[in-house]
């Protein structure tokens, strides 16, 4: 029973945060094997020793390092290089640190780059320290050390502005109109950064979406850049995204706050409660896989899947996607419109856009707001088409602005498979239409119904 | 009940007014113009035919729920001229309509006024305030916005009283210079010019179009700025400042040093968007005085005792410059310690 399992404020699979407030445990993605449950309670699987074990938490941090590719083979990596480094054999021949070869690099290696520069000239004045680049990109202090770098006549050359070479046993060619130059001593080269080793197979394990690079982080919907799709789960470093370093102290800093405010307490996002009758399902998955907030779980004891309501974020999608008809929400109303121009629109863009419209472009339609337009089934298309005459048209929104990270995709798939049955029964598909928009798009809302009301009225 | 003070209605301040509404807290929100939003009102959507994600789109919800928030109190044409810091609390004096009042009983305060632009600070060379070929960042930003966020293809006739052919980002102006008291990159610059050139290329792809810059910065939390990126929209690249501006009859001429060569170039353009850098606010001199912060070399602002002791919070801009996620973010950290403090003390 759960009673004997150890329950912390936090767990970080990869590398822990200096904290001392909460509570927290520290696992290895490798190690980790299933994650059940919800914010403020999940229980972790993981491979102890010989035996499975468990833990409950009631946040996930998921905490890995960027995986890194070094464009030129058998140099020393700027991130591999320790303190230690400097002092070793060769003290004397020059220093020589390349970023942004071929690709430009994130500002915190811009960052050790400099701070390396810096430490090499303290050690002796006298060593010479070139640092190729094409773009020195700034966080924190980079600007000041960068200044610091040009007064210790660091020298700094735009490999953009010239001929790079560097051969395989690391000598370095460098020419420009007026200078050219054959270097040889340590060289020191900024990698490029990849997602972190086991995203894939955590992204399975938490059930949920990755970035089109593979990262966790799919788009800042959430305007919290470090929440995953899934409440109370985070993503940072090499989960995070390609540029997450540079942002990495504040990162962590609202990452830590956010849990501590979760702490406090965690409710509902909406009144709703939406339940899967127990009889009717299958066990599918056809939920499990379609949520976006990975929000739904087998119940092993009934065996039929099951709503988690913290983590719920009320898209519906689930609802809509059900094979069985096996979920229902409270304050479901079936309403049967009449009006001949009907309009389905999701709160999130286009009931937005509407607002901001100088004159209500929805005036004498029948509008239906939803939280997300991926709640519309096939079945609400042929209802209301066979009510009326007239047609329905269905807003969603741009990927950018769907909160339900998948729901636009999600509708348009029902939409075009809604046309392609009223074809083969030969009635008309023009009569359903489906179209997108991002909250601000007042003036394309109104260009777009205006067209479509001059249509349907022809 | 006593109240936490939020001063300055941008999205730093709405996004703290917000959470600590959505938490329990009654809040007090000083704004000193008629309306919410700050910087952020009069921007523009900066998407071509993708988002380009500046994230400007989903601030909305954030000042709507400020609107709707029946824990939060609004106080419009109204600026803090002076606080008196007792035991546990503060008095702020406000001057607004009614002309100077004292408002009491307030617990803490969270300082979110924000940054100035650079074209705000009306100096540098007084051609620019002239010249019609040479606009701000922000000029586009307004004319995006009056456009209801789209061109549509549209002439800039419209707008500009001409229709340039091509068009010159000119990156660091009003950041990293001694003359322009601002040595400091702004960091948000880049992106943002960037964007706008997406969005002339998408609308106009026969307009030539070339950036200057000294150091491309990370565009944001989602967008990676390159060359690459740069050429693939044809968008030319120069890798320094240009040195001399030359207003000729037909065009503008910019005089700069082709590194490569060794040479001086030029290259002609029919209009001049100069990015803005990121600036301390007008106030915060007063910030200073009043709730005994510090300011940086730079003229930021930068707390003596931590929040937690002080009872003010630094929310947003006002700390340093940060693109629209950052600045939520960075509000929403201080919102959260600011609770935290709260319940620890109720605790003990």
């Amino acid at each position: 029973m759960s009673g004997s399992i150890a329950h912390y404020d936090v767990a970080y699979i990869g590398q822990a945060l200096k904290e001392n407030e909460l509570s927290q445990v520290t696992l290895p993605a490798s190690s980790l094997t299933e994650c059940r449950g919800e914010i403020g309670n999940f229980t972790l699987s993981y491979q102890a020793e010989e035996e499975l074990d468990q833990i409950q938490t009631s946040n996930v941090v998921i905490n890995l390092p960027h995986q890194e590719e070094l464009p030129v083979e058998g140099c020393l990596s700027l991130t591999g290089v320790g303190d230690e480094f400097l002092a070793e054999a060769d003290g004397d021949k020059p220093l020589i640190i390349i970023q942004d070869y071929q690709e430009l690099s994130a500002a915190a290696l811009s960052q050790r780059g400099l701070k390396l520069a810096l430490q090499a000239k303290s050690e002796d004045p006298a060593r010479e320290v070139y640092y190729f680049y094409q773009a020195m990109r700034f966080m924190d202090d980079n600007d000041e050390l960068y200044e610091e770098a040009r007064r210790q006549e660091v020298i700094f050359l735009k490999h953009d502005l010239g001929e790079l070479e560097i051969s395989q046993d690391g000598e370095v060619f460098y020419s420009r109109e007026d200078i050219e130059l054959n270097l040889s001593g340590k060289l020191v080269v900024a990698p490029e950064l990849k997602p972190a080793a086991e995203v894939e197979r955590l992204a399975r394990i938490f059930n949920i979406t990755r970035g089109p690079e593979g990262y966790l982080q799919v788009d800042n919907v959430y305007l919290q850049p470090t929440l995953s799709g899934k409440r109370g789960l985070y993503v940072l470093g090499g989960a995070r995204g390609p540029n997450a370093l540079t942002y990495q102290q504040e990162e962590r800093e609202y990452t830590l706050q956010e849990i501590k405010r979760n702490l406090i307490g965690v409710e509902e996002l909406d009144e709703e409660e939406r339940s899967v009758d127990d009889q009717k399902c299958v066990v599918c998955y056809t939920c499990y896989r379609v949520c976006p907030h990975g929000a739904i779980q087998r119940d092993e004891e009934l065996n039929s899947m099951q709503i988690m309501p913290l983590a719920c974020q009320s898209c519906n999608l689930c609802i809509s996607r059900c094979p069985m008809g096996a979920i229902t929400r409270s304050g479901e109303i079936e309403e049967q419109p009449q009006s001949d121009r009907q309009v389905i629109i999701c709160e999130n863009s286009a009931a937005l856009a509407r607002e901001k419209a100088d004159s209500d472009p929805m005036a004498g339609l029948e509008v239906t707001e939803v939280p997300c337009v991926s709640t519309v089934k096939k079945e609400h298309i042929y209802q209301r088409l066979a009510g009326s005459e007239g047609d329905l048209l269905i807003l969603g929104c741009i990927s950018e602005a769907c909160k339900h990270l998948t729901g636009h995709d999600r509708c348009e798939q029902v939409v075009s498979s809604a046309k392609s049955d009223l074809e083969k029964l030969d009635l008309d598909p023009e009569r359903v239409n489906y179209q997108r928009l991002s909250p601000r798009m007042a003036a394309d809302l109104s260009a777009y119904l205006a067209d479509w009301k001059g249509e349907v009225l022809q | 009940m006593s109240k936490i003070a939020v001063i300055g209605g941008g999205i730093a301040g709405c996004t703290a007014a917000a959470e600590l509404a959505a938490a329990g807290q009654q809040v007090l929100l000083v704004e000193k113009e008629d309306s919410l939003g700050g910087n952020i009102k009069n921007y523009g959507c900066k998407a071509d035919s993708l988002c380009t994600r500046c994230n400007l789109c989903l601030v909305d919800s954030v000042f709507n729920q400020v609107r709707e928030s029946q824990a939060i109190d609004i106080m419009y044409n109204t600026t803090v001229v002076d606080s008196l810091q007792e035991q546990g609390g503060f008095t702020l004096i406000s001057s607004g309509d009614e002309g100077e009042k004292e408002v009491d009983d307030i617990s803490e305060v969270v300082l979110a006024t924000g940054h100035t632009r650079w074209s705000e600070l009306e100096t540098g060379t007084p051609e620019i305030f002239q010249d019609r070929r040479i606009i701000w960042a922000s000029d586009f930003e307004d004319m995006l916005e009056q456009r209801q966020d789209q061109l549509s293809g549209q002439s800039l006739e419209f707008d500009l009283g001409f229709a340039p052919e091509s068009a010159v980002f000119l990156q660091c102006n009003g950041s990293r210079s001694l003359q322009e008291k601002a040595q400091y990159c702004s960091r948000v610059c880049c992106g943002y010019n960037y964007r706008i050139a997406r969005v002339l290329r998408e609308n106009f792809p026969e307009m030539e179009l070339s950036m200057f810059f000294i150091d491309m910065q990370e565009a944001g939390f989602l967008v990676n700025l390159s060359r690459k990126d740069l050429q693939e929209r044809e968008i030319a690249y120069y890798n320094c400042k240009p040195l001399r501006l030359e207003r000729g009859e037909d065009s503008l001429t910019m005089h700069y040093e082709d590194q490569k060569s060794g040479k001086m170039a030029t290259i002609e353009t029919d209009l001049l968007v100069l990015s803005e850098g990121i600036h301390p606010g007008p106030e915060h001199e007063r910030w200073a005085r009043i709730f005994n912060l510090q300011q940086t070399e730079d003229g930021f602002l930068r707390p003596i005792w931590s929040p937690e002791e002080s009872g003010v919070y630094l929310a947003g801009t006002v700390t340093s410059p940060g693109d629209i996620a950052t600045t939520i973010a960075k509000s929403k950290t201080m919102a959260y310690r600011l609770l935290e403090t709260r319940k620890n003390r109720a605790e003990v």
